[in-house]
């Protein structure tokens, strides 16, 4: 998200000029307006990640109070913001003789916009 | 396989708001389906029998991989931007390009951003005068913290229904 953040920035600043251009204004021409209405054009951009989706510590003792019905291990902390998730398939063809092989297909299912 | 609500041995329960949307399992129905895993398993048995120096193998695995450091300081990340007058734009960042395609990434994920094409978007190698006190290109985790994070769970906004489902033909050769 750091480099997300820093465009962000550069953007929001960049708002006012382009609202005085016309729709069809490229961003060359929103960037050299800017620069001569003297605005920062560079940015930089920082991401930490939500305290409560990162950090586990596996030496951590389990507190008195912790609820019977949370799952065991949880109070380490959360390991993963979250899961890839996917499927694979697989074919393959070998030769008991001479040691060939090779795969006949692969079909890969992969969740996600990444 | 994990179904909806199962925990991992470290405590994550697979589900919406603990781990994300769990598709797996549906992934995996979907696989079967469109490969018409059954018949091709009779297939190749069938194909054994009547071979003898040539065997077939066949498999379907699903999987998921968790991503974040386990290490809390080590899921940050830095870059800067700059915005040239001639339309271009140069972007460093935190992360190590080492043939994985994250500046590639990065450059797509900058372009998008200011509506540009990728072709004006340039990136410089990673180094601390850019950007300082980064932390390792590991764990699968540098396009989320560098680039934009596309999990379900860190977008507001994101519609639950519009997660792409995608099936890729990586690799097909003289099959039956």
């Amino acid at each position: 998200m750091a480099a997300l953040d820093a465009c962000t920035q550069i953007l929001k600043r960049l708002e006012p000029v382009r609202k005085k251009m016309s729709e069809s204004a490229s961003l060359k021409d929103i960037a050299e307006a800017a620069f001569f209405d003297r605005i920062d054009l560079s940015a930089h951009g920082f991401f930490a990640l939500d305290n409560s989706r990162c950090g586990y510590d596996w030496n951590l003792e389990k507190p008195e109070n912790f609820p019977d019905n949370a799952p065991q291990n949880s109070w380490k902390g959360h390991a993963f913001n979250y899961f890839t998730q996917g499927c694979a398939y697989t074919e393959v063809e070998i030769d008991v003789l001479t040691g060939n092989h090779k795969t006949l297909r692969s079909d890969v299912l992969v969740d996600g916009k990444s | 396989m994990y179904s909806e609500g199962q925990s991992t041995p470290f405590g994550m329960i697979m589900g919406e708001q603990f781990a994300g949307k769990w598709n797996v399992p549906t992934m995996f129905e979907k696989l079967c389906n469109a490969v018409d895993y059954d018949s091709r398993c009779r297939d190749v048995e069938e194909f054994n029998a009547k071979h003898k120096y040539k065997k077939r193998g066949i498999n379907i695995l699903p999987t998921k991989f968790g991503i974040a450091f386990t290490a809390k300081y080590m899921n940050q990340g830095g870059a800067l931007v700059h915005l040239y007058t001639d339309g271009t734009v140069l972007v460093s960042h935190g992360g190590t390009e080492m043939g994985q395609g994250l500046h590639t990434k990065v450059c797509q994920i900058v372009a998008q951003a200011f509506e540009i094409p990728l072709g004006d978007v340039y990136v410089n190698d990673t180094s601390s005068d850019k950007v300082a006190n980064t932390i390792p290109t590991a764990a699968s985790s540098s396009t989320d913290m560098y680039g934009k994070l596309y999990s379900v769970l860190g977008v507001v906004n994101v519609d639950f229904k519009c997660i792409n489902l995608m099936i890729a033909m990586v690799y097909r050769n003289g099959g039956s």
